[in-house]
This record gives structure tokens, sequence and C-alpha cells, in this order.
């Protein structure tokens, strides 16, 4: 059984060294797109967000301070109590028994704030919270592999850019629709961060999908080598005590009733035959030698090794589907917005359709077409 | 077949109905900053660079329709691959062994093939086992991709834990894309009957035992062999008067010049049948460890001993009807059939003892010896009417009563659970009593017993009934 443990443990380095390989591809994406977005926006919007930061606690407080500042109150005036000196004191008092801080210094600190922000700064302190918002949210995305954080850190980074480029605190020269020359088009930061986007999205999910993957296959690989471990190796002294304590703790923790000690131990079958978990153990073993010297696929296939699958088809699906899937949606879309253009040429006389809803029911048309199309071929396919 | 948005489609769908509400909103700034304007309000003070924010709009109204083509492309495919693929996926689920012991081992492989040209981006895969297995090695499910035409392959080690005819199945599959935007299932019915016997340890421990004397089982029935007309030799002695002349050995007469008379071992087999209540109270107990599968072990067991010592057993399970009978034989095969009628044991119903007995009278009209275990939680009218039918009949049973408060309640930790204990014992035992005394009258043994005791007693019943000839052929 050595060799089955030593194959396991190969398996599972290459597998982990591929799973490195997507993470370190999905950071790079992720870095790549943030790059392009810090040098859109001007840096200090980050350091105003950090100050914001400042701020959000000094209201956090401030709102403590008024909820126990009109209790106080409430509770003086219906004590015929009218000495409002003693009622802000009080609250002070009651506010630093709350955050644990000196009164003294406390009182000082209502006293002596004076916030000098205009309205302007606190619109980029508040865009600047958002972007670092989109940065964690993108943190989690690559910790989680959960795609919908990296969506709504796009979101976030959407709403930042635009409000930040009317505030014109973010440099991106926005051509009027329709572009005149192809050069224009290309120059253009708008289309390359679409661009930038939308092959983000695309190429972060499907290694988000395949990082996923492999993390399953090496957790159940994992989970495989120890039972085997335990089976034909026993247990390490470490795992032996670390056991030992789980045990203790849980003991310290739960009291079980005889009742329900004997329900768990007879949830494993183990009391029902009068069995150990070392005789079922063993019987285990011996199972798996005869069935292994009979048939060495079923091995293969209880360690899991005929479930992982092959990057090389995995990767070959994503690529075809990613060739096919973009260039695909852009085309409807333009060819949608094109006919939505040839309309508003053919009648100029009706103003509607100058209008921009205009362009988007013409879209949503096409595409309802294109969906219903799409589903007809997909049913006839299938039949 | 159901396709499923999953919350990351969602997600995915927001933001692009976002793009376009933020591309109306921007259209729909410029009117406002224009209205704004005409009544002095001059907001160019904080927003000076608006009018290019507003140039974004068009840019967005294409992003967001890209993106909402691009989902509906997805849908198309992934549609297209769930109502192709997912419906002609092979499925197929290979048991190593499916007549097995309480107790012992058997494997499951399963393989899943994917015939179609479409790939399956995430397809997790679960075999539903029946928690009367523990799974003591490898997976039931698998999170996997099958390329077109590839195949995955499970295989998981089982223990039965419990006596019974279990289904293992059906396959369940879970489908989804790459973007995780939609999920779709589907549940492949194939099942796989394993037919769990009731343990063997009790048995085995009984071959154990037996090896370790040399051969010979242990216990009243080495006591046997007696003198008869039976085939095995036991042994020449000198010849009496009284006995009759065929039986003189002449070989051994013309040898050694005397008369000596040979004599063979008397063959005394029995006829008896292993009778369980099999009423709904029979099910109480501990999972796994009931009233009724103790009665399944015990009357293995029985049946494991009859066919060593050649004697005709037969088994019948009965609650308010006969759910399985099956008629006193002899053999390995034979033995095998009464095994698995008592896996199939099952609890459900009252118990209808006068009903059970009518009917093997009717197919077993000659005298037999009955080993009925039963907890006697009917009515004790019936109880004493079948047992009376059964003697009219020439039956001769014994029963075995398992006691419900040492199945059902555990042993006391405390003093008050002991008091508990105690009362429901107290009372248990004033009515196992009273039924037992009106039956006791009749001749018939009835031996309550507990989880410790319940094969020795039953074991002994036996035993003590081939000694004594009951229900000899």
């Amino acid at each position: 059984m050595r060799e089955y443990l030593k194959l396991i443990e190969k398996t599972r380095s290459s597998l982990l060294f591929k799973y490195v390989l997507f993470k370190c591809l999905l950071v790079t994406f992720v870095i790549l797109y943030f790059l392009y977005i810090f040098q859109i926006i001007e840096f200090s919007i980050l350091s105003k967000g950090l100050t914001a930061l400042q701020y959000a606690k000094f209201g956090l407080i401030l709102f403590v301070f008024s909820v126990v500042y009109i209790f106080i109150l409430f509770a003086a005036t219906l004590s015929n109590v009218y000495d409002y000196e003693m009622i802000l004191f009080t609250s002070i008092l009651i506010m630093s028994t709350i955050l644990k801080a000196n009164a003294a210094d406390l009182s000082e600190f209502f006293m002596g704030v004076s916030i000098g922000i205009n309205l302007k700064e606190l619109l980029l302190m508040i865009l600047g919270l958002t972007l670092w918002l989109s940065v964690l949210f993108s943190i989690s995305f690559i910790a989680k592999e959960r795609i919908s954080y990296f969506m709504w850190s796009l979101v976030l980074i959407l709403i930042s850019l635009i409000s930040l480029n009317a505030l014109g605190h973010a440099n991106i020269a926005i051509p009027e629709w329709p572009p005149e020359s192809l050069a224009e088009l290309l120059s253009n930061r708008v289309l390359v961060m679409s661009l930038l986007t939308l092959v983000d999205i695309e190429i972060c999910s499907n290694l988000a999908f395949i990082s996923t993957i492999t993390s399953e296959n090496i957790r159940k690989l994992d989970r495989i080598y120890k039972a085997l471990h335990e089976i034909f190796a026993g247990k390490t002294l470490s795992e032996t005590s670390l056991d030992r304590k789980e045990i203790i703790d849980t003991a310290s923790k739960l009291k079980f009733s005889p009742l329900a000690l004997i329900m768990l131990r007879g949830q494993s079958g183990i009391y029902a035959l009068e069995e150990t978990s070392g005789e079922v153990l063993s019987k285990v073993a011996g199972f798996l030698k005869s069935r292994s010297a009979q048939d060495t696929d079923f091995i293969k296939a209880a360690l899991g090794l005929k479930v992982i699958p092959q990057f090389r088809f995995v990767l070959l699906s994503i690529t075809s589907s990613l060739l096919l899937k973009l260039p695909l949606a852009v085309l409807s879309t333009l060819l949608a917005y094109y006919l939505a253009a040839v309309l508003s040429n053919l009648y100029p006389e009706v103003v509607e359709v100058r209008t921009p809803m205009f362009s988007l029911v013409v879209f949503l048309l096409f595409v309802l077409i294109f969906y219903l199309l799409g589903l007809a071929v997909t049913r006839r396919i299938t039949k | 077949m159901k396709i499923r948005l999953t919350n990351v489609a969602g997600v995915y769908l927001l933001i692009s109905f976002f793009g376009f509400y933020l591309s109306f909103s921007l259209y729909q700034l410029r009117y406002l900053l224009s209205f704004l304007a005409s009544i002095g309000i001059n907001v160019g003070v904080l927003f000076p660079n608006i009018d290019g924010a507003i140039s974004l709009a068009p840019w967005l109204l294409v992003f967001s329709g890209i993106l909402l083509s691009a989902f509906i492309l997805s849908y198309l495919r992934f549609s297209m691959i769930a109502r192709f693929a997912l419906l002609r996926l092979e499925a197929k689920r290979e048991i190593s062994s499916d007549k097995i012991f309480q107790g012992e081992m058997t494997s499951v492989c399963v393989k899943i093939r994917n015939p179609t040209f479409f790939d399956l981006d995430r397809i997790l895969i679960v075999d539903v086992v029946p928690d009367t297995f523990d799974i003591t090695f490898g997976e039931n499910y698998a999170d996997t991709f099958i390329r077109a035409g590839g195949q995955a392959e499970m295989a998981y080690v089982l223990r039965a834990a419990s006596r019974g005819v279990h289904l293992i199945g059906p396959l369940n599959i879970l489908l989804r894309d790459k973007m995780h935007f939609f999920v779709s299932s589907i549940e492949i019915p194939i099942m796989s009957e394993v037919r769990v016997f009731p343990s063997y340890s009790d048995i085995r421990r009984l071959e154990i035992a037996q090896k370790s004397m040399g051969g010979f089982l242990p216990g009243q029935h080495t006591i046997l062999k007696i003198k008869g007309a039976g085939y095995d030799f036991h042994q020449l002695r000198q010849f009496d008067h009284s006995d009759p002349i065929k039986l003189i050995d002449w070989k051994a007469f013309a040898r050694l010049g005397k008369l000596l008379v040979r004599e063979y071992l008397g063959e005394r087999i029995i006829k008896l049948y292993i009778i369980i209540d099999t009423s709904y109270t029979m099910g109480y107990g501990y999972r796994r460890l009931t009233k009724l599968d103790f009665a399944t072990r015990a009357g293995a067991l029985i049946a494991y001993l009859a066919k060593r010592l050649q004697d005709f057993f037969g088994v019948m399970l009965f609650s308010s009807t006969v759910h399985n009978f099956v008629k006193a034989a002899r053999g390995r095969g034979h033995f095998m059939r009464v095994l698995s009628v008592l896996a199939e044991a099952e609890p459900e119903g009252i118990a209808n003892l006068p009903g059970a007995i009518r009917y093997l009278i009717s197919h077993e009209p000659r005298s037999c010896f009955l080993i009925i275990i039963s907890d006697l939680e009917s009515d004790i009218g019936a109880i004493v009417e079948g047992v009376k039918i059964a003697l009219a009949n020439k039956l001769k049973p014994t029963i075995i009563v398992p006691m419900s408060p040492f199945f059902e309640i555990p042993s006391p930790g405390s003093s008050f659970k002991q008091m508990f204990r105690d009362a429901v014992m107290i009372e248990y035992l004033r009515r196992i009593n009273a039924i037992a005394s009106k039956i006791t009258q009749y001749g018939v043994k009835v031996a309550p017993v507990s989880p410790q005791n319940i094969v020795s007693v039953v074991l002994d019943s036996y035993i003590r009934a081939k000694h004594r000839f009951i229900g000899a052929i």
C-alpha cells in the first residue's frame, strides 16, 4: 500500500503546482486591471479614502454619543432637571465608560473638534473608500474564488470612475459616439477599460472555475491520504495527541447523556456489531488489500485518482468557449446598435428614433430574437 | 429539465442592468443640468468635468449590451449541454458482492461516461447511500470535469451496519457552467440491491469454539449420540440372548469365534421452525440494535446449528399476517434461503400469533418444535389462543421474550434514571409474569431474555429440544 500513498502524494504535488499557477494567473489579471484603473485616477484619492475611515470612526463615536445624550436628556427632563452642562458631562462620563477612555480627554475631544471639510472633499473621500472596498472585494475573490465578489468590485470601480471623472479627478478622455476613425477607437481609454473589464470577467471566472476544481480534488486527496495512512500505517504520535486533545476539549464543552452516547456509538454501527474502530480498520485494510490484488483499477478509483480532470482538456474547453463567446457577444451587440442607427437614419423625421431608449429597445428586441432562435436551434439539436 | 440561475448570475445581470440604468441616468443628467442652469444653479463648480462623464453614456450602453449578450450566449450553451449531454450520460454501478453478512464489507464502483461531443464543465456526482451502510473508505461523491467522450470513475468501500434488504442509489448529478451562472440536476435511477444477512459474528464464535474443541460443538448437545438404528458405527459388544439374531456380526464371529453384536448410533433428527414476531413493537430499541435485530441474529445462529446437526429447519416471519415462510428442509442452499428471509424482516403491523400458527399448520401438518421469538406485547388472549392451537396440533413451542426495558432503556447513569428504569421494570415484569403463568400452565416454556443472553437462551432451548427429541421425525 506504500506505493499508493506515494502515488497520492505525487498527484497531490502536481495538482498543487497547477493550483498555484492558476492562482498566480488570477492574481496577475486582477492586479493588471487595478493598475490600469489606478493610472486613470489620481493617486491621492486612495489616501483620501483612508482618511474617510478616520472620519467614519469619528462619526460612529458621535452617533453613540448622540444616543447616550438623548437618553440622559430624556431621563433628566423626566426628573425636572434642566442643567444642560451636567447632562453633557454625564453623557461624556458614560461614553468614557463605554470606550474605556479618559473622561477629560474625551471632553477635550468633543469640545475641541473642528471639521474643516467641504462637500467636494467629502465626495472624494467616499469615492476613495469605495475604491478601497473594491480592492477588498477583489482580494476576497482571489481568496474564495467567488466570482460574485469580483462583480461587486467591478460595480464599485465603475461608479467611482464615473463620479471621479465628473469631479475632474480621473483622466478619461471620452470621445464622442460614434468614433470617427479606427485609431481613435483603439486609443480610447473607455474602450480599453471596457474590453479589459469584459476579458477580466470572463478569464477570471474561468480561472476561478479551474482553481475551484483543482482545490476540491486536492482536498479530496488529502482526506483519502489521511484515511489510507490511518488504515495501513496507523496514526502518528502528533495526530494521536491532537485527537486526544480534541476529545478532551469536546468533552469539556459537551456532556453527553448515556442515551446520546449509545446512540452516537450506534450511529457508526460499531456498537451494534460489538466491534471496536481498530477492528473495523483492520477489516478495511484486509478488504482493500484483497480488492487491490484482484483489481488495481478499483483501488485507483477509490483513491479518487480517476476523477481528477485532465487539465489540457479543461484549458482547451475554456479557450474554445471564450474564443466563440466573446467575439459573438461583441458582434451581436454592435450589430444590434448598428441596426438602431440604420433605423434612425431611415426615419429622421421621427423624434423617438433619435433617443437612446430607441437604441435600447432595438437592442433588447434583437437580443430576444437571438435568444429565441438560439433556443429553437438548441431544441432541434437536442431532440 | 429545469435550469436554475445562481446568485452569481443574479449579480452579473444586476451589473448589466445597472450599466443600462447608469447610462440612461447620464443621458437624463444632461437635461437636468440644462434645467438647473436655466434657474441659475451652476454645478460646474463641484463637477467641472460633468460633460465628460455624460459622454460616457453610449459607451456604457454598449458595454452593458455586450455583458447581456455574453450572458445569453452562456445560457444557450448551457441549455444545449444540459438538454443534450446530461440526458445521454451513461452511468454504471458495480458492486463486488450484493449478498453480505452484517458487518462485512463490499465495494461499489460508479462509472459515468459522457458519450456526447460536449464537455461537462463542472459536474457533481453523488451516489446515494442509505445510512444502513458505513462508508469506510473512499467517497461517494466527486466534483469534476468530464470531457467529451471522457469518463469519470469513483469507488468506495461500504460496511453493512444493519441487516435488511437495502437499495443503493439513485445517482444524483448536478451540472454547473464554468462561470457558475446556471445549475441543472438530474437523477439517474440506477438502483442496486444489497441483501445484508444477520451478523455472522455469533456463528463465527461458535465455529471457533468448535475448532478449539476438536471438531465437537460445545454444550449439552454433545451427549446426543445414542444407540439406535442409524448408519454411523458405534461399537461391537457381546451377544445377549435378548438381542435379535439379525444384529449378530457374522464376520466378527468368523474372525474372533465370539458372537458379537454390531451397534449403531441413533439418528434422531428433529424438525424445528424459527417463528419471529415482526410486529412494530419489535422494531423498538436503539438504532441497528432493535429487538428484531437480536431476534434475527438468534434465528441465524439456530439455523446454522440445525444445519450442522442435520435437522430440518424452517422460518416464519409474522405480524398481522405471515410475511415470509420457508418450509423446513436441510442443506446449505436452504440455510442461505433462511438467512435471506431473516434479512428481509421489517417491523410492521400487530402480532397475530393464532393466525400465524394456523398458517403453519396448513403448510406443515406433522409434529415439530417451534422457537417463537416475540415480545408478547399484543393481546394476551390471542397469545394464549395461539399456544393452545399449536399444542392441539402437536406443535411444541418455546417462547423467547425479549424484555423491552432492557432493549429500550439505556443503562442508568444517575439515581433518577435508575428509579425510572426500576419502575418500568416492575410494571413490565408484572405483565410478563401474568402472561407467562397463563402459558406455562400448558407446559410451554417462556424465557424472558435481555440483549446479553438472548443468543445463549435461544441456543439452549434448541439443544434441550434436541436432547428430548421434541419435534423428532
